[in-house]
């Protein structure tokens, strides 16, 4: 009889799964089966019925699993379902242990997971731009008489680039912008959209430079090449016009501002991955120079520099950086042939796309999203791990303490011949199912924590759960978190001398760890006190800027903007109105409030004793009310007298010392020379601060201008305040039906300008929080281990007369010390830390030594309050409790 | 102790053991099994009893001689421990105790 041999993929499978023991006889058998099968059915059906029959004998006896019994894979899973049932029992007998470690480093890891993950989202913007890498903003900074930086350019800048520039890929100049929008749902009848902020007057070199668009309709060469068009986003799209298919959309209109008719000729997807240009309208270039917006943005002033127009450059590949930096220094000396000016100059940088997000100097675009502040990023991530080592720490601290109550067990082991690197193995379990059950608490922890801290969670932050590289994250997280915090305490345990640990009756003392565990606590207040004194700071720093007599009355003020495109009689109409108002106590016209957001300034020229001076000041415009609305002093001279033959200003006093005056009664009847017309300096203000502290006082001008667009009042504030703005409102509403009021409080402008700091402020408290908590939690459960060891001395004290007092002071020595220490290397660090913060701002608050003693002695205060009770309890404990099972 | 009872398709396979006597190997198992009791027996579910068997002590077995029939490989012959003895006695006993416990008249009037 002929044997044919079986097809070899299935054979090599079934030699692939089958035990060793068996392989031969199994073989064997499938052998003949096979060779019988070919006689009944011919060979073509038999190599299927091979692979059926291998396929059916992938059970137990053949399996390669009947023979690992004794194998090593098979012993170690043994090992570790032991370790685990032993960790359990372990963990669920020591309930409070349990409690106190779990807890904090759930605490300590919802912290980190949540810092990390804001620290991951600023760092994500503008990283998926399509060649980002080529791609810079080109924007203003300005130095001589002060200096400055605007995100923007002026306008003419921008074409100057495009012609004269080489080495650039392509250009793109355009203005932010937001205005009312309105689309037309029937034959009459408009569907307002109230106020849309995100808008763009662009070209289709926009998308050339920004290359994140994928366009859904429309061409995107043509699609911005003439006037009167719009491109939407396709979100946009969708609020605008609801469910309709993208080409129907298209060659619809679009109403801004009650007048500007556009037609849609593209809709472009916005990306899904976090970018700074999030701009909804598209509005082609060509309809600046056809509508009212020329009036806006149709300017060949090359030294009008607006935040609005921005200008962003897409480099050729592998161009020199320097080739640009030499053009950008050639256009200096063009812009400053063209405006003359000889004391202020405009310089033109190139900041990279990379770092749009995090300039705060000159931040993302007028109403975009707030750059982020990188060191307060750096510092965030330190935090983080900061709070998470504290956690970490208390968990060494606990399990060493601890260890002395499982040296019998690690006795008996090692008597019964357990290998130290399993005994190793049996602890890190331990610290493993902590750790996992910490990390399974930290997530919704840090997802909560997100709702609860939204104010000053950036927009759009959130745990992303489908995201498989956040749990492989979490996985990861649990490991390290358990191996780091176990191995230690693992070592120091399974070093044990089995001799010794069994031998002595009483619990061996001093087993070790005893220095680390000192070092470990002395970090972890260290950390504390620095965060406590760092949040104290940042606290008086910004309660002094606030506080601080800005040299203005801002009492009651409130403030509003009329339309500036409405006829000047309607502004007449309601001021007249409004001066009736029996709860308006004082009104002001002007054209700035003392504080404001963005500031403009203009060039001036004045001859001083070397020569004609050119030179750029604030310039603030008002009605002659504006000294006694805001109670500004007047140094010298008079206010201002509206006339139309001689021209007249007021400067503060900063101008004045620019100017070169000592005195400010000899400066009253300088000529300065400002729009191309001289004026007459005729009294000199007390400075006052107009920016806010991180800035110091720069000179500044006051002109009278009586068409000025913002009206001020002075009104009782309290229980009247709401009264009085709905009045205001209903009055607003017959003379501007088509706009909403928007009333400005002047004490809120003040408090907006350290929103940074203030958020700072909080997230340093929540984290001083959470790390004292942390710490706190690991104090208590080692004065709790500290009172059970030495419960036969405090017995013995007792009996031999000590107070509670000396007994108190006896078990809590160790932990003011430790703390003592940590206030002595704390307080340098603080001290540099803060005086590096403080640099920021023109003009900081005193920090007087006793703000480090105060966080020290907060410190010292919480941590003996959290071990109060515990030391309390056992210096009360009767003797006898302690003393009797001797 | 697990598998003191027989189920029924091993005790069909513990009787084969015992007539093939000294050729009982999985395959010349399956082919008695088809042919005296016509079903259609896979060779894996013999083998799956032949070592449940073997783990149970009901068989025992030896590697046998090479042979060219099978690709060069030994066939592991069994046969039917004293256990296995005991246990096909015990199957066969307790069958014929129940069969003998049935009343007459139950079998009476079957249609």
């Amino acid at each position: 009889m002929s044997s044919n041999a079986p097809p070899k993929l299935p054979l090599k499978i079934f030699r692939f799964y089958c035990s060793e023991e068996r392989l031969e006889e199994l073989e064997g058998d499938l052998f003949e089966v096979y060779n019988e099968f070919i006689q009944e059915q011919g060979t073509r059906f038999a190599k299927l019925f091979y692979l059926w029959i291998v396929i059916r004998s992938f059970r137990s006896f053949a399996l390669k699993r009947t023979k690992m019994k004794n194998s090593k894979i098979n012993n170690s899973l043994t090992i570790l379902k032991h370790n685990l049932i032993i960790a359990w029992r372990n963990l669920t007998k020591h309930k409070a242990t349990t409690a106190i470690n779990v807890l904090g480093l759930t605490i300590g890891i919802g912290a980190f997971l949540a810092i990390v993950r804001i620290v991951q989202f600023e760092l994500s913007f503008n990283t998926e731009i399509p060649e980002k890498e080529n791609v810079y903003r080109i924007y203003t900074s300005f130095t001589g008489s002060f200096t400055a930086t605007n995100k923007g350019v002026a306008v003419p800048i921008g074409p100057y680039v495009e012609q004269n520039f080489s080495g650039i890929d392509a250009v793109a100049y355009f203005h932010t912008y937001s205005a009312a929008v309105e689309v037309p749902d029937g034959e009459e009848t408009n569907k307002d959209f109230g106020r849309q902020s995100q808008l763009v007057i662009a070209d289709s070199s926009y998308f050339q430079v920004v290359g994140q668009y994928k366009w859904l309709a429309g061409n995107p060469s043509t699609a911005l090449s003439d006037p009167f068009k719009v491109v939407l986003t396709d979100e946009q799209a969708k609020t605008y016009f609801g469910h309709e298919s993208w080409l129907d959309i298209v060659g619809k209109k679009i109403i801004y501002r009650d007048s500007l008719n556009l037609f849609v000729s593209g809709i472009v997807k916005q990306p899904d991955y976090n970018t700074d240009f999030v701009f909804t309208d598209i509005i082609s270039f060509p309809t600046i120079k056809n509508s009212w917006l020329k009036d806006r943005f149709d300017s060949d002033q090359w030294g009008n520099t607006n935040s609005s127009s921005q200008l962003f450059v897409k480099l050729e590949p592998n161009v020199n950086r320097a080739d640009i930096l030499m053009q950008l220094e050639d256009l200096d000396k063009h812009v400053q042939e063209q405006t003359g000016d000889t004391d202020w100059f405009q310089h033109y940088e190139l900041l990279p796309l990379d770092k749009l997000h995090f300039n705060t100097d000159i931040s993302t675009f007028d109403n975009g999203r707030d750059a982020a502040h990188l060191p307060t990023l750096l510092v965030l991530g330190v935090v983080a791990f900061a709070i998470l080592l504290i956690a970490i720490f208390n968990f060494i601290n606990l399990e060493t303490a601890q260890s002395t109550t499982k040296s019998k067990e690690v006795g008996v082991r090692k008597v019964l011949g357990s290998p130290k690197r399993q005994l190793i193995g049996r602890f890190l379990t331990e610290s493993m199912l902590i750790s996992f059950f910490a990390v399974l608490l930290a997530v919704p922890l840090a997802h909560y924590g997100f709702i609860y801290f939204d104010e000053f969670i950036p927009d759009g932050v959130s745990m992303d759960f489908s995201d498989p590289i956040f749990w492989a994250f979490l996985g990861g997280l649990v490991v390290i978190v358990g191996f780091i915090a176990g191995i230690y305490p693992s070592l120091v345990i399974s070093s044990y001398r089995p001799a010794i640990v069994l031998k002595s009756s009483r619990s061996a003392k001093g087993l070790g760890g005893s220095f680390i565990r000192k070092a470990l606590i002395l970090l972890q207040f260290l950390f504390s006190q620095l965060l406590i004194v760092g949040t104290i700071a940042v606290v008086w720093q910004i309660s002094f800027m606030l506080d601080k007599d800005l040299g203005f009355k801002e009492d009651g003020v409130i403030y509003f903007y009329t339309p500036y495109y409405e006829s000047y009689n309607k502004q007449k109409l309601i001021t007249d109105e409004i001066e009736t108002m029996p709860e308006v106590l004082d009104i002001s016209i002007q054209n700035t409030p003392p504080v404001q957001n963005g500031y403009s300034t203009s060039t001036v020229k004045y001859d001083s004793p070397q020569g004609e001076v050119v030179t750029n000041a604030h310039r603030k415009a008002g009605d002659t009310t504006y000294l006694r609305f805001y109670d500004i002093e007047l140094l010298a001279g008079r206010n201002l007298i509206p006339n139309d033959t001689l021209p007249e200003l007021l400067i503060n006093e900063t101008f004045m010392k620019d100017l070169g005056f000592d005195d400010p009664r000899s400066a009253v009847g300088t000529t300065i020379e400002f729009n191309d017309e001289n004026h007459t300096v005729v009294g000199i203000l007390e400075d006052f601060h107009f920016r806010s502290l991180h800035h110091p006082i720069e000179p500044m001008l006051y002109l009278y201008e009586d068409k000025a667009s913002c009206i001020a009042l002075k009104v009782k504030t309290g229980d009247q305040l709401q009264s009085t703005i709905n009045k205001l409102t209903d009055k607003w509403a017959e003379v501007y039906p088509d706009n909403p009021l928007k009333v400005y409080f002047m004490d809120e402008t003040i408090e907006r300008f350290y929103e940074t700091e203030k958020k700072t402020s909080k997230l340093a408290s929540t984290a001083t929080g959470i790390a004292i908590f942390i710490s706190c939690l690991g104090l208590f459960g080692l004065i709790s281990h500290t009172i059970v060891q030495k419960s036969k001395e405090m017995g013995i004290r007792k009996v031999m007369g000590a107070s509670i007092l000396q007994i108190g002071s006896i078990l809590s020595k160790e932990f003011i010390l430790l703390i003592l220490f940590a206030f002595i290397i704390s307080t340098p660090i603080a001290y540099y830390f803060i005086s590096k913060w403080l640099e920021d701002f023109a003009y900081q608050t005193n920090i007087s030594w006793w703000i480090y003693v105060l966080g020290g002695l907060a410190s010292m205060f919480i941590a003996l309050a959290s071990i109060v009770v515990k030391v309390w309890k056992a210096s009360e404990a009767n003797p006898i409790e302690s003393l009797r099972y001797e | 102790m697990k598998g003191t009872n027989l189920g029924e398709f091993e005790e069909l396979v513990l009787l084969t053991v015992g007539i093939l006597y000294d050729n009982a190997y999985s395959v010349a198992i399956q082919h008695e099994l088809n042919s005296q009791t016509g079903r259609k027996v896979s060779i894996s579910s013999v083998h799956a009893a032949v070592y449940r068997l073997e783990e149970k002590g009901l068989l025992n077995s030896r590697m046998g001689e090479m042979s060219n029939e099978r690709g060069g490989k030994r066939k592991r012959l069994f046969n039917i421990s004293q256990a296995g003895k005991v246990a096909l006695e015990k199957a066969n006993e307790l069958r014929n105790r129940l069969r003998n416990q049935i009343p007459e008249i139950a079998f009476e009037n079957l249609r």
